[in-house]
């Protein structure tokens, strides 16, 4: 219940606030306008290719422990070393075990969504480690001290001026809203950061089975610095997250890239194989791949919802999602916002305390469309609820009002006699349909349809 | 049991119980509006316009002779520092056609710290590949002078060679090259560094090189 009061809580501060509803209009249409320009000018077949792609991801889920396996044997011929985390505790404990032997002080960071979802900067910051986020977008967000507001674009929701007042503030950056000089400014920043780092941090887009490999997607070139510079590289990735072929990439690298920012391909799609080998001129002498499951083989196991686990983490459907452009990312309070988070955070962190995302769509259906990889998003969240209300079996007055509708729906007549008692208690709807003022239930009808029907036929 | 069994063993209870999913053949490509299969001519105008596109500069040089007064123009672009080069035989050859270019570069050596790193203006190493389709190229860290030349100094050069082009990335994933030899890292790099992080305003040159200029020598390697 606090997850969802706090749900609406924050959904009635967002929905009215307008700058707000522009700046995420603004973004997210500039997005949807670029993803579909792209989509026309450089696929033959857009439909086609994204079918292609559900099949590569359906046959790696099918095959995913094999494939795993084969992906650990492959990287760790070549020195990394594969790490399996269960839950977010054991996640941190590894991370935490590379930290002492390493006796590290600094932490480079590129993005990484896994590394939101285990909470890592915190915990870190809390056991005296100093994290700085490379991505730009990250890293405004770090220094604002908020959580990131999208999937892809994590300063979503910041202005030029905001972030100029932040960096001003809290960074020492002479005053400039020109995001020319802003990013000049980070660059500056972090430049050193990544020279100074004991660990680096990337996240990956992909693992590759056949190789033995991760792929990391960027156009900052932050995640590149944090593999090349610093001694130790630790790779955070959900178990999920396989492709059986190093050449699938050929496909999912303009797949990703174009739904994700409208680009034929992103700036730097890096290959990572292992740690610095000999004869190589440079490179981490160690590597660390954290595989995080985290309720993952939990959603695996559940027929029905299994093939959400094919995501690519682009973001498309929060552009995309009503519900999403008019209450903003924070008011999720999950790692994952709009509707993919809406469907995988209740299997992921339980129904109880989750359940309520499921709700919080039009079931429009828009997310479905645009998803590259077919994930029947909207038809997830309609079974979200329903597996959400055989939950809630506690709530008597839910289950009486279905009750009572599934009785005067299952026969015309009842419907009939219901609605011209409806029409005696008019004055009540609109307590009796929402019990919220805001909203203007209108006036019935005088006659329904069927009575204009049954009157006209008489009437010829 | 460990956490490693633990997790499998899980997965594997909940693995889908009729397994018929066939993966499809390897992607060819086919999903491309703009795959274009043809003489080397017309993919080196295609690389050149999608580079461009990106804001990446390109420059075509007849022989490697060409290539080295080229090199000598774009060092004198570069503001103040040296040029770090890739070790590479076909590099030292280039760069040895002019003895103006003496003095403008220096070869990377076997280690080098990484706050010296950061000094130099420019990296100049070889490629793998040019993706026409997409002006991208593609390198490993064995074949390109390692991880650090091609992204920590502000300006990256890449030298190139005609037999280097191929339509699209599958052909790149599937080449020899990059199937047979062991390397623990490559990236395929379409631009200079770029960011539209601040309300989708494009900034080039985030945190990677600020400036890409690919010079392709229409010869063999």
């Amino acid at each position: 219940m606090k997850e969802l009061k706090g749900f609406l809580q924050r959904s009635e501060v967002k929905a009215k606030d307008d700058v707000h509803r522009e700046t995420i209009m603004k973004a997210v249409v500039s997005l949807d306008t670029a993803a579909a320009q792209t989509k026309s000018m450089q696929f033959d077949d857009w439909q086609q290719a994204r079918q292609e792609a559900a099949k590569i991801k359906d046959y790696a889920l099918a095959n995913l422990p094999d494939l795993l396996e084969q992906f650990e044997q492959k990287i760790s011929a070549r020195g990394a070393k594969v790490l399996w985390a269960e839950n977010v505790e054991q996640a941190r404990t590894y991370f935490m075990d590379i930290v002492r032997e390493r006796n590290a002080k600094k932490v480079v960071k590129s993005k990484s969504m896994i590394t939101e979802e285990i909470e890592l900067n915190e915990f870190l910051e809390h056991a005296g480690i100093e994290v700085l986020e490379s991505d730009l977008g990250e890293l405004i967000v770090q220094v604002a001290n908020e959580k990131p507001y999208h999937i892809i674009t994590p300063a979503i929701h910041k202005t030029k001026e905001d972030i100029a007042k932040i960096f001003h503030e809290r960074l020492g950056a002479p005053l400039t809203d020109s995001p020319q000089e802003l990013t000049m400014f980070a660059r500056a920043h972090l430049r050193k950061a990544y020279l100074s780092a004991d660990i680096g941090i990337t996240g990956a887009n992909f693992l590759i089975a056949d190789r033995g490999a991760i792929v990391m997607t960027e156009n900052e070139g932050n995640g590149r610095l944090t593999m090349a510079c610093p001694p130790v590289h630790v790779v955070f990735c959900g178990i999920e997250k396989v492709l059986p072929r190093m050449a699938d990439l050929s496909l999912f690298l303009p797949l990703l890239a174009t739904s994700a920012t409208g680009q034929q391909i992103s700036c730097y799609n890096s290959i990572t194989a292992g740690p610095r080998q000999s004869g190589e001129p440079d490179g981490p002498e160690q590597m660390y791949v954290i595989l995080v499951d985290n309720g993952r083989s939990d959603l695996y196991a559940k027929a029905t919802f299994r093939h959400s686990l094919r995501c690519i983490r682009c973001g498309a459907c929060l552009n995309a999602c009503p519900v999403y452009r008019t209450v903003g990312g924070h008011t999720y309070n999950t790692a994952y916002q709009g509707p993919i988070g809406s469907v995988i955070t209740p299997h992921l962190r339980g129904l109880a305390k989750w359940g309520h995302l499921s709700s919080a769509s039009s079931l429009c259906g828009s997310c479905t469309d645009v998803c590259p990889v077919n994930i029947d998003l909207h038809h997830l969240l309609l079974k979200n609820r329903a597996e959400a209300n055989k939950a809630d079996k506690g709530n008597k007055t839910w289950a009486a009002g279905m009750k009572s509708w599934a009785y005067i729906m299952s026969d015309r007549k009842k419907l009939q006699r219901f609605r011209r008692l409806g029409r005696l208690g008019e004055p009540l709807l609109p307590i009796l349909l929402s019990g919220d003022k805001r909203q203007r239930v209108p006036a019935m009808a005088k006659k329904s349809f069927a009575e204009l029907w049954e009157e006209n036929e008489q009437s010829r | 049991m460990n956490s490693r069994d633990k997790i499998l063993q899980k997965l594997r209870s909940g693995m889908p119980q009729s397994q018929t999913e066939e993966l499809p053949l390897q992607p060819d490509g086919n999903y491309f509006k703009d795959l274009r299969e043809g003489a080397v001519d017309e993919l080196i105008s295609q690389f050149a316009e999608k580079l461009r596109a990106l804001s990446g500069e390109f420059f075509v040089a007849e022989n490697e002779k060409e290539a080295a007064s080229l090199l000598l123009e774009i060092f004198d672009t570069i503001d103040d520092g040296a040029c770090l080069a890739q070790p590479h035989e076909s590099i030292a050859r280039v760069l040895a056609l002019n003895e103006k270019l003496a003095d403008r570069f220096e070869m990377l050596p076997g280690e080098l710290d990484g706050d010296l790193f950061a000094e130099y203006a420019a990296g100049l190493s070889t490629v793998d590949f040019l993706i026409a389709r997409t002006g991208s190229i593609v390198l490993r860290n064995i074949g390109a002078g390692g991880r650090r030349l091609s992204v920590l100094p502000p300006v990256h050069i890449a030298l190139a060679w005609q037999n280097q082009i191929v339509p699209s990335l599958d052909a790149a994933l599937q080449a020899e090259l990059i199937t047979d030899s062991e390397w623990s890292y490559a990236t395929i790099i379409s631009g200079p560094s770029r960011t539209a992080d601040i309300q989708k305003n494009l900034v080039l040159g985030a945190h990677g090189p600020k400036q890409l200029i690919v010079v392709l020598i229409k010869k063999d390697r």
